[in-house]
C-alpha cells in the first residue's frame, strides 16, 4: 500500500518536474544527459568529445563498452552540440530496431551521405549507427568506401557493446573510444542528484547496495532506484536487494573463502542463511561460479579446482536435484579440496 | 692515456707512415676527448686515425657546425667542432681522450653513414654539401640542443653529422692517405675494421664519396667503393654490434684483433656496466641448469634515465622470472631500445630466461652474442645514463634520430605547398577534413611501404595498352603482361585503395570506381559494366572539336574496391567479375583484404596478384613524424612505434589516433601512446587456431601472466564451437610448463600426470557439453564448459610448443567416418533383415566378423574358386557388392582392412562374376524405382558436382556439410544401385565405385581399372559412379 502511494507520488513529482505533461518517462530517459557536460564518467574521453563538439571536424568514431555507461548518450549529445538546430536534417540515426541490411546501407545511408545540407564550416552530417555490432558484416562492408568518399560531408558514429563485431576495416577508419564502467563515486553522484530531484528517501546503505548491484551500469542503477522507490518508497539495503533479488555476492564470496580456509561450519552457516532467504539452488550455484571466477584471493589453480566441483554441482542441480543437501555437499567437497593439501 | 695513444700510433704509424697527407688544409679540430671508449672496433678504427692525424685541430668538442658545408667553410665553422669532414686532417695527436672520441666517432660515423645511406641515400649528403648553408639554421637549432651533454654531443653528431662525418672523413682520409703511400696497409686496416665490426669501414667509404677529398687513385677509390656495399649491408648490423663498452666484448675483440686490443687496454669504457661477466656467467649457469625453475619472483623494476637503451637491440627468449615477456619488451621500448624476434648479428643483448628456445641459444653461441638475464637488463636500465650515455650505439641512435628529425622537417616543409594547394582547388577548408584525407599520399614518394608493389602496379598499368595489342600473350619481365586485371590484396589501412587511385592518376587514367556500397550482383555487373568496358572517357570525347584530344583523357581504369565485400544481394557478382577480368578491354584493378577466401577463388589465374604487406615501423615512422610536425604534435619515435605496433601497422588508424589525440594534447609520452594503442586495439574475433595457440603455447598460464581467468574463458567464447575441439586435438603437444621443474623419468611421470588431468577435464567437459547440446539445452552451463573443456586442460598442459603447427581438430573427420560406418552397418542389417533378427549391434559384433572371414579372407586365400560360394552366401543374406565393400571397411583388429591382400585377379573375377548375374533384392525404395535410370544418373550428377566442389574447397571446416553431402550421396547411390540392379547386372559396378570413400578410394580405383577391361556395361555404370565416388573423398 505504502509502496504504491509513494510510487505514484514519485511519478507525479517526476511528471511535474520535467517530463511532458500527460505521461511519465522512466527515470532513465528523464535523466538522460542532454549535453556532454552532464555525462558522468570516462572523463578523459568525454573531455575530448567536448573539444570536438566545440571545434567541429568530428572524426568517425566507434564507442564501445558495457551497457549503461553512456555510449549512445554521448553520441547523441555530441551530435546535438555539433549541429544544434540542424540536428533534424543533418543526423541520420539508425539502431537495431531499424532495418539496416546491406540494401539500407546502399540506398538510405548512401543517399543521406550524398544529400546536401547547409551547415556551418567544420560541421558535417552525422550518421549514428547504434548497436552497430548487430549489423551484418555485409552491411558493414558496404559502409567502407562510403565513409571515405563522403567524409568531407558526412561522419559516422557507431555505438556497440563488442567492438570485435565490427569488421576490421571499419575499425581502422574510426577513432575507437572505449568506455569503462563507471566508478562507484560517479554512480553515487548521479544517484544522489536524481534522489534530490525526485525527492527520494534513502539511506546510505541503500545507495551502496544500488551501486554494488549495478556493477558500474548507470542505467541499471537508475532503474533499480526507480523500482525500489516504486516498490518500497524507501531506499535501504534490504529493499534494494529485494528488488534486485540475487544472492548477495559478498555473502557468497565469504562462503567461498571459508571453504578455501577449510572452515566448513562457517561456510555451511552462510549457505543456510542464503538458503533461508529463499534463493533457488540454481541462483546460488551460478553466483558461486561467478564469484569464484573473479575472487582475488585464490590462486588460479585452486579456482579451477573449485570451479570443477561447482560445475558438477551445477550439472546435478540442472538435472533436477536442486536441494539444500546438494549445495551442502558441494560446500563440503570444496572444503575438502584444501584439507587434502597439507 | 698517452700510452694508449702511443700504442695506437705506434702500430699504425709503423703500418702507415704516410698518414699525414692532409690534403685538406683545414685544421682538424682536436677531438673532444670526452669519452674513452675501449671498444675494439673503435680501436681499430682509431689506429688509422692516429696515423693520419696530421693536422691537429683545436679540440673543440662542440659539434655545432655541420660538416656539410664546403670543406673550408665547414672547417672554419668546425674550428670549434673537432670534426672536419672533408679535411682528411685528423686531430693528430690529441689527448687520448680525443682518440677515444675519434674511435667512438668512427664507429658512430660508420653507423651513421650506413644509416644515412639507407635512409636518405645520397640526397642527404648532396643536400648537405650543396645546401649546407640552407640547412644550417635547422642544424644550428639542433646544435644548440646538442651542446649540453654527451648526449647532446651525440645528438650533435647525429644532427650535423659533424663528428660522425668527421670521423668518416678521418677514416676515409686515413685510408686515402694511407693508400697512396702504402695501399696494402690501409686496405688491411679497413678490412680489419670491416671484419671485426665493420662500422668504421663502412664509414670510410662514404666519407670518401661525399668529400671526394684528396682523391688519390681511382683505383683506391674503387677499392673503397667495393667494400662499401658490404659495409652498407652490414651497416645496420653494425649499429648494434658496436656497443662495445663491455669488458666481454673487449675480450672477444681482442681475440679477433689482437694488435688493436693490446694497444687498447688502457682505454677503459667510461661507464662499463659490470653485468657483462655476470651475464655471461648467468647464461652458462642457465645452460647448466637445463631448466631453471620458473618462480614468480617479484623484483622492483628499475626506473632508468630517459632513452637510456638507445641504440641497443634486445632479443628475448624463454620466460623471465619476474616479468612477463610483454612487459619486458615494453620496458625496453620505453627506454628507447629495440626488440627483435630473433638474435642476429645486430643484437646487442639476448635476455635469456628459462625454457629458452634451443635455436636461439644456438644462434647466440654462434654469433657470440652477449646474453644477460633479467637482472642484467634491469642493471642496464638503472645504470645507463640518459640517451645511452656515450656508447657508440647510443650515439648512433641519437644521430639517426636527429637526422630523421631533420628529414622530417624537410619533408614537412615540402608537404606544405601540396596541402595548401589542394584545399584551394577544392575550396575545402582543410580544417574540416579528416587527417586521413588531408595527409593521403599524393605522390609515389609519400607512400609508406609496399613501394615495390606500387611500382609493379604502375608498370602493369603503363604496359597495359601495349599488352592489349599483343592480346596479353607475352608475360613480360615480371609476368604481369598476361593479365588484364590486377588484384591488390592486403590488410586494411596499408594503402591499397590509395595506391590504386594514385597510380591511375599518375598514368593519366580516369577512374571508374565501384565498391561495396554499390550493388554488384551478376546481373547488374553485366548490364552496367558491359557498356563501360569498351568505352572511352567522356572527358576526351567532348574535347574533340577545337582542342586536340589529350590521349591521356581517353583512358579509363576500373577500380573494383572491396571485392570480398560482395555478399548477400551480390549474387554471382564474384564470378561475373572474374569473367569480366578475363575479357576486359580496359584495365581493371580489384582490391580485397583476404585473397585466400573461398569466394575469391574465381580470380585465380585471372588476375595479377599484388600482395600489400603491413609496412614496417621504420617505414611508417618518418611519415607519421612528418604529420606530427605539421600538426604541431610532439611525439617521440618510441611513441610512434608503439602506436604502430598497437595498430599492427595500420597507417590509417595511426593517423586517426594522432588526429584524435591532437584534439586535446600536444605531446604524447611513451606510456600515453602505449595506452592509446591498447585502447584502440582492433578487436577481432580470433580464429580457432589462434585460440588454441594462445592457450596452449603462449605464456598465458605462466605464473607471472596477467591474464585473468575471465580473459581465458573469454577466449573460449571467441569460437565456442571450435576452441575446445582444437584444444582436445593439440593438448598433448606442448611440453607442459608445470613439469619443467623435473627432469628425466620424473619429468615424464609428471607430464603423464598432467596429461591425465587434462584428459579427465576434457571428458568432464564432454559431460557438460552433453547437457548443453542435449535435449535440455542448458546453455547456462557454457561457462562451465569453457572451463572444463578448454581452460583447465590448457592450464595443465600449456608450455613451450615443439615448433609444430596447431592441428585442426581431427574430430570432424573422425565423426564423419563414424557416421559413415554406422550407416554401413545399418544398411547391412536392413538387407539381412529377411534372414536374421539381429539388431545393428549384433550384426556389427557377430555377423560382420564372420562375413569378413567367409567373404574377404576366403577370397584372399582361395582366389577365384571361392567366388561362386561367396556370391551364393551374399545372395542368401541379400548382401550387395556395396555391402561387401562395407564389410571390408568394417573389419577391425586382425580383420583390419590393411591386413587383407586380395590378389587383383581374384578381385576382378569376383566383380565380374557378381556383375554377370542378377541378385535378389530384399526390397526397393519406391521413390527410387520411379525415376528412370538414365535420367536419375544424369540429374544427380550436376548436383553432386556442385556439392563436391564446395566440399573440396571449404576444407575441413566443412566437414559437417560434408556429412550431409555424403548422406545425400548415399541416397543417390542407393537409387542408382537399385535402379540399375533392377535393370541388369552390368551396373553392379556403380555401387562399387560409389563406395570408394576416403581411404578406400585408392583400392577401389584399382578395382575399377581391373574391371574396365571386363565389359562395356561399365561405360554407363562408371560415369555416374565416379561422380558419386568423389564426394566421399
Amino acid at each position: 500500500m505504502n509502496g504504491e502511494s509513494s510510487k505514484s507520488a514519485a511519478q507525479k513529482a517526476g511528471a511535474a518536474a520535467d517530463g511532458p505533461p500527460g505521461y511519465d518517462l522512466p527515470w532513465v530517459e528523464k535523466y538522460r544527459p542532454r549535453f556532454l557536460d552532464e555525462i558522468v564518467g570516462n572523463t578523459e574521453t568525454v573531455e575530448r568529445l567536448k573539444i570536438i563538439a566545440k571545434d567541429g571536424n568530428m572524426p568517425h568514431v566507434i564507442i564501445s563498452g558495457m551497457p549503461g555507461i553512456g555510449k549512445t548518450t554521448s553520441i547523441l549529445c555530441l551530435a546535438r552540440e555539433l549541429l544544434g538546430n540542424t540536428y533534424k536534417e543533418a543526423v541520420l540515426e539508425l539502431n537495431a530496431s531499424d532495418e539496416r541490411g546491406i540494401d539500407v546501407v546502399r540506398n538510405r545511408i548512401k543517399g543521406f551521405a550524398q544529400k546536401k545540407v547547409t551547415l556551418p564550416p567544420g560541421r558535417q552530417k552525422i550518421v549514428i549507427l547504434d548497436e552497430a555490432d548487430s549489423m551484418t558484416s555485409g552491411a558493414q562492408q558496404a559502409l567502407r568506401r562510403t565513409m571515405e568518399i563522403y567524409s568531407s560531408t558526412t561522419r559516422f558514429a557507431f555505438a556497440c557493446n563488442q567492438s570485435n563485431k565490427i569488421i576490421e576495416p571499419l575499425q581502422s577508419r574510426c577513432a575507437i573510444l572505449r568506455y569503462a564502467r563507471l566508478t562507484d563515486q560517479q554512480l553515487l553522484k548521479r544517484l544522489m542528484e536524481i534522489c534530490a530531484a525526485e525527492d527520494v528517501q534513502y539511506s546510505d546503505e541503500g545507495l551502496a547496495a544500488l551501486i554494488f548491484s549495478a556493477e558500474g551500469d548507470m542505467r541499471q542503477a537508475v532503474n533499480n532506484l526507480q523500482s525500489t522507490v516504486a516498490g518500497f518508497g524507501f531506499v535501504n539495503g534490504d529493499n534494494v536487494f529485494k528488488v534486485v533479488d540475487s544472492p548477495h555476492p559478498v555473502a557468497v564470496q565469504a562462503m567461498i573463502k571459508a571453504c578455501y580456509e577449510g572452515k566448513i561450519d562457517q561456510a555451511l552457516e552462510t549457505l543456510r542463511e542464503l538458503w533461508d532467504k529463499g534463493y533457488s539452488a540454481v541462483d546460488l550455484i551460478s553466483t558461486m561460479f561467478r564469484v569464484t571466477k573473479t575472487i582475488d584471493t585464490l590462486s588460479e589453480h585452486s579456482k579451477l579446482e573449485f570451479i570443477k566441483e561447482i560445475g558438477f554441482t551445477h550439472m546435478r542441480i540442472l538435472e533436477g536435484v536442486g536441494t539444500h543437501l546438494q549445495l551442502q555437499g558441494c560446500i563440503a567437497r570444496l572444503c575438502r579440496i584444501n584439507m587434502k593439501k597439507p | 692515456m698517452p700510452q694508449d695513444i702511443r700504442s695506437f700510433f705506434a702500430p699504425k704509424g709503423g703500418a702507415a707512415p704516410a698518414p699525414k697527407k692532409p690534403a685538406p688544409p683545414p685544421a682538424k679540430p682536436a677531438k673532444r676527448g670526452r669519452k674513452v671508449v675501449e671498444s675494439d672496433e673503435e680501436e681499430e678504427e682509431v689506429k688509422p686515425a692516429p696515423v693520419k692525424k696530421p693536422a691537429p685541430k683545436p679540440t673543440p668538442k662542440a659539434k655545432k657546425e655541420e660538416p656539410i658545408e664546403d670543406a673550408s667553410a665547414y672547417f672554419a665553422a668546425a674550428g670549434k667542432n673537432k670534426i672536419t669532414r672533408t679535411g682528411p686532417v685528423r686531430a693528430a695527436p690529441p689527448v687520448k681522450k680525443n682518440i677515444t672520441m675519434k674511435k667512438l666517432n668512427l664507429e658512430d660515423d660508420a653507423k651513421y653513414l650506413d644509416d644515412d645511406d639507407e635512409d636518405y641515400g645520397d640526397d642527404i649528403f648532396k643536400s648537405e654539401y650543396g645546401k649546407a648553408v640552407e640547412d644550417e639554421p635547422a642544424r644550428k637549432k639542433k646544435k644548440k640542443d646538442d651542446d649540453m651533454d654527451l648526449d647532446d654531443y651525440k645528438d650533435g653528431d647525429e644532427d650535423d653529422d659533424d663528428e660522425d662525418e668527421d670521423m668518416d672523413d678521418f677514416v676515409d682520409d686515413n685510408d686515402e692517405d694511407v693508400k697512396p703511400k702504402g695501399r696494402g696497409r690501409p686496405a688491411k686496416a679497413s678490412v680489419v675494421k670491416v671484419t671485426p665490426k665493420k662500422p668504421a669501414a663502412a664509414a670510410a667509404p662514404k666519407g670518401r664519396k661525399r668529400k671526394s677529398i684528396t682523391p688519390e687513385d681511382d683505383d683506391e677509390e674503387e677499392e673503397d667503393e667495393q667494400p662499401k656495399p658490404k659495409r652498407k649491408a652490414t651497416a645496420a648490423a653494425k649499429r648494434k654490434t658496436p656497443v662495445k663498452r663491455k669488458e666481454v666484448e673487449e675480450i672477444e675483440e681482442s681475440e679477433s684483433i689482437k694488435d688493436i686490443l693490446s694497444s687498447v687496454p688502457t682505454v677503459r669504457p667510461p661507464t662499463p656496466p659490470p653485468r657483462d661477466e655476470t651475464k655471461k656467467f648467468n647464461y652458462h649457469a642457465y645452460k647448466a641448469k637445463a631448466a631453471a625453475p620458473p618462480p614468480t619472483g617479484t623484483k622492483d623494476i628499475p626506473v632508468g634515465a630517459e632513452n637510456c637503451l638507445a641504440g641497443l637491440t634486445f632479443v628475448f627468449t624463454g620466460n623471465q622470472q619476474s616479468i612477463t615477456r610483454d612487459d619486458a619488451i615494453e620496458l625496453v621500448k620505453r627506454y628507447g631500445g629495440k626488440v627483435t624476434g630473433n638474435p642476429s648479428r645486430k643484437t646487442s643483448y639476448v635476455v635469456v630466461g628459462s625454457e629458452a628456445g634451443p635455436k636461439k641459444l644456438e644462434t647466440i653461441r654462434e654469433l657470440k652474442l652477449k646474453s644477460i638475464d633479467e637482472d642484467g637488463l634491469f642493471a642496464l636500465i638503472s645504470k645507463l645514463p640518459a640517451h645511452g650515455g656515450d656508447s657508440t650505439a647510443a650515439q648512433a641512435a641519437a644521430k639517426k634520430a636527429k637526422e630523421e628529425e631533420k628529414k622530417i622537417q624537410e619533408i614537412a616543409r615540402e608537404m606544405k605547398p601540396n596541402t595548401t594547394v589542394a584545399p584551394g582547388k577544392e575550396a575545402k577548408d582543410p580544417k574540416s577534413q579528416l587527417w586521413t584525407v588531408k595527409y593521403s599520399p599524393s605522390s609515389m614518394k609519400e607512400i609508406c611501404g609496399n613501394k615495390k608493389q606500387v611500382e609493379s602496379l604502375q608498370k602493369w598499368l603503363q604496359n597495359w595498352p601495349k599488352n592489349l595489342k599483343k592480346n596479353f600473350k607475352l608475360p613480360g619481365v615480371d609476368g604481369s603482361g598476361l593479365y588484364r586485371a590486377v588484384m591488390i590484396h592486403g590488410p586494411p589501412g596499408v594503402g591499397k585503395t590509395t595506391a590504386a587511385h594514385m597510380v591511375a592518376k599518375m598514368e593519366g587514367y580516369d577512374v571508374l570506381e565501384s565498391n561495396a556500397s554499390d550493388t554488384r550482383s551478376k546481373k547488374l555487373l553485366d548490364t552496367s559494366l558491359k557498356g563501360v568496358l569498351d568505352n572511352t572517357s567522356l572527358m576526351g570525347y567532348f574535347n574533340t572539336g577545337d582542342k586536340k584530344v589529350d590521349p591521356s583523357k581517353q583512358k579509363i581504369v576500373l577500380i573494383m574496391d572491396e571485392v570480398d565485400g560482395m555478399s548477400g544481394g551480390d549474387r554471382g557478382g564474384v564470378g561475373q567479375m572474374a569473367a569480366i577480368c578475363r575479357k576486359t578491354q580496359i584495365p581493371v584493378i580489384c582490391i580485397c583484404n583476404d585473397r585466400r577466401l573461398q569466394k575469391m577463388k574465381p580470380f585465380d589465374h585471372v588476375t595479377y596478384d599484388l600482395a600489400f604487406r603491413r609496412p614496417s615501423a621504420a617505414e611508417i615512422r618518418t611519415r607519421m613524424m612528418t604529420i606530427c610536425y605539421r600538426e604541431g604534435l610532439k611525439l617521440s619515435p618510441q611513441a610512434i612505434d608503439s602506436l604502430t605496433e598497437g595498430s599492427h601497422s595500420d597507417i590509417r588508424q595511426i593517423i586517426n589516433m594522432l588526429s584524435t589525440f591532437g584534439v586535446s594534447g600536444k605531446e604524447m609520452s611513451f606510456d600515453e601512446s602505449r595506452n592509446m594503442a591498447t585502447a584502440w586495439q582492433k578487436h577481432v574475433v580470433l580464429k580457432p587456431w589462434d585460440i588454441a595457440q594462445q592457450l596452449l603455447q603462449g605464456h598465458m598460464f605462466a605464473p607471472n601472466s596477467k591474464k585473468t581467468l575471465n580473459d581465458k574463458i573469454e577466449l573460449y567464447f571467441n569460437d565456442h564451437e571450435f576452441s575446445y575441439l582444437m584444444i582436445q586435438d593439440n593438448y598433448l603437444k606442448p611440453h607442459p610448463q608445470r613439469a619443467s621443474n623435473y627432469s628425466g623419468a620424473e619429468k615424464r611421470l609428471k607430464e603423464l600426470e598432467l596429461a591425465d588431468k587434462a584428459a579427465e577435464s576434457i571428458s568432464d567437459g564432454d559431460l557438460v557439453d552433453a547437457m548443453i547440446h542435449g535435449p535440455q539445452q542448458h546453455w547456462s552451463m557454457m561457462p562451465v564448459h569453457a572451463v572444463f573443456s578448454t581452460v583447465a586442460p590448457s592450464s595443465f598442459m600449456s608450455g613451450s610448443y615443439g615448433g609444430g603447427h596447431m592441428q585442426f581438430s581431427a574430430w570432424f573427420g573422425q565423426n564423419s567416418k563414424q557416421q559413415k560406418l554406422n550407416r554401413y552397418v545399418k544398411e547391412i542389417q536392413s538387407h539381412m533383415r529377411l534372414r536374421c533378427s539381429a539388431d545393428r549391434h549384433e550384426v556389427r559384433q557377430f555377423y560382420v566378423p564372420i562375413f569378413w572371414q567367409m567373404l574377404c579372407r576366403r577370397l584372399e586365400r582361395e582366389g577365384k574358386e571361392a567366388v561362386d560360394d561367396m556370391i551364393e552366401l551374399m545372395d542368401d543374406y541379400f548382401l550387395t557388392k556395396e555391402d561387401y565393400d562395407a564389410i571390408i571397411e568394417l573389419g577391425v583388429g586382425p580383420l583390419n582392412e590393411k591386413s587383407l591382400n586380395v590378389p587383383t585377379a581374384a578381385k576382378s573375377a569376383f566383380t565380374r562374376a557378381y556383375n554377370a548375374a542378377s541378385h535378389p533384392m530384399p526390397f526397393m525404395k519406391a521413390s527410387n524405382v520411379i525415376v528412370p535410370k538414365g535420367k536419375a544418373a544424369k540429374k544427380d550428377q550436376p548436383d553432386l558436382e556442385e556439392a563436391i566442389e564446395e566440399d573440396e574447397d571449404e576444407m575441413e571446416m566443412v566437414d559437417e556439410a560434408e556429412d550431409a553431402v555424403e548422406e545425400d550421396d548415399d541416397v543417390d547411390l542407393s537409387k542408382d544401385k537399385y535402379v540399375k540392379q533392377a535393370k541388369a547386372k552390368g551396373k553392379g559396378k556403380a555401387p562399387a565405385k560409389g563406395k570408394a570413400k576416403g581411404k578406400k578410394a585408392a583400392d577401389e580405383d584399382e578395382d575399377d581399372e581391373d574391371d574396365e577391361p571386363v565389359g562395356k556395361g561399365k561405360g554407363k555404370g562408371k560415369a555416374p559412379a565416379k561422380g558419386k565416388g568423389r564426394p566421399k573423398k
